[in-house]
């Protein structure tokens, strides 16, 4: 994923990071990145 | 008319198929996909885009034991996980000169090769970087 994020941070797209075990933090930041998509 | 949702989301290849996980770590209620996640991008029609798994590309071993990313840091496991982010960097691009938009890209943590905080050094786990997220929230 480092090398993925190295060859395209100038696009600025959100990397999410989810933990199988303790799933909310980053349902919730996908989440918070679609409703903004959906008021854009 | 063309009804085509034009948003995408990347995703790590276990996040809709478990069954690529290394033996033994699949523990919890989801057996194939991460529901939440798929069902939430299902529910808002939004494209999802499998990325290899570097893992069991690698020397095809979909059936194998977890390393930590000691055993997996050698060369020849960097040029393949180069080729892979190249491949995934032209599609990126492609997506985004053709007027779609990407939402995100999902990692796994504590994976080797998809973690974004989180990896797994077979001493445990290791805070990695922690700036991906972060920074797209500086924006």
């Amino acid at each position: 994923m480092e090398k993925l994020y190295e060859k395209i941070k100038d696009l600025n797209i959100p990397i999410i990071g989810i933990n199988r075990k303790y799933i909310n933090k980053s349902f919730n930041q996908l989440k918070t990145l679609i409703n903004n998509e959906v008021v854009k | 008319m063309d009804n085509r949702s034009k948003k995408f989301v990347l995703v790590s290849f276990c996040l809709m198929a478990q069954s690529y996980q290394a033996q033994g770590i699949v523990k919890y209620q989801w057996k194939s996909s991460i529901k939440p996640f798929m069902q939430l991008l299902l529910d808002n029609d939004i494209n999802i885009i499998q990325m290899p798994c570097a893992e069991a590309e690698f020397g095809n071993q979909l059936v194998r034991e977890p390393k930590g990313i000691g055993k997996y840091n050698t060369k020849e496991f960097n040029e393949h996980c180069e080729n892979i982010a190249l491949k995934v960097e032209k599609q990126i691009r492609q997506i985004l000169s053709s007027n779609y938009e990407i939402i995100a890209i999902l990692g796994i943590e504590q994976s080797p090769s998809c973690c974004v905080n989180y990896i797994y050094t077979n001493h445990g786990w290791k805070k990695e970087k922690d700036y991906l997220w972060k920074n797209y929230m500086k924006r």
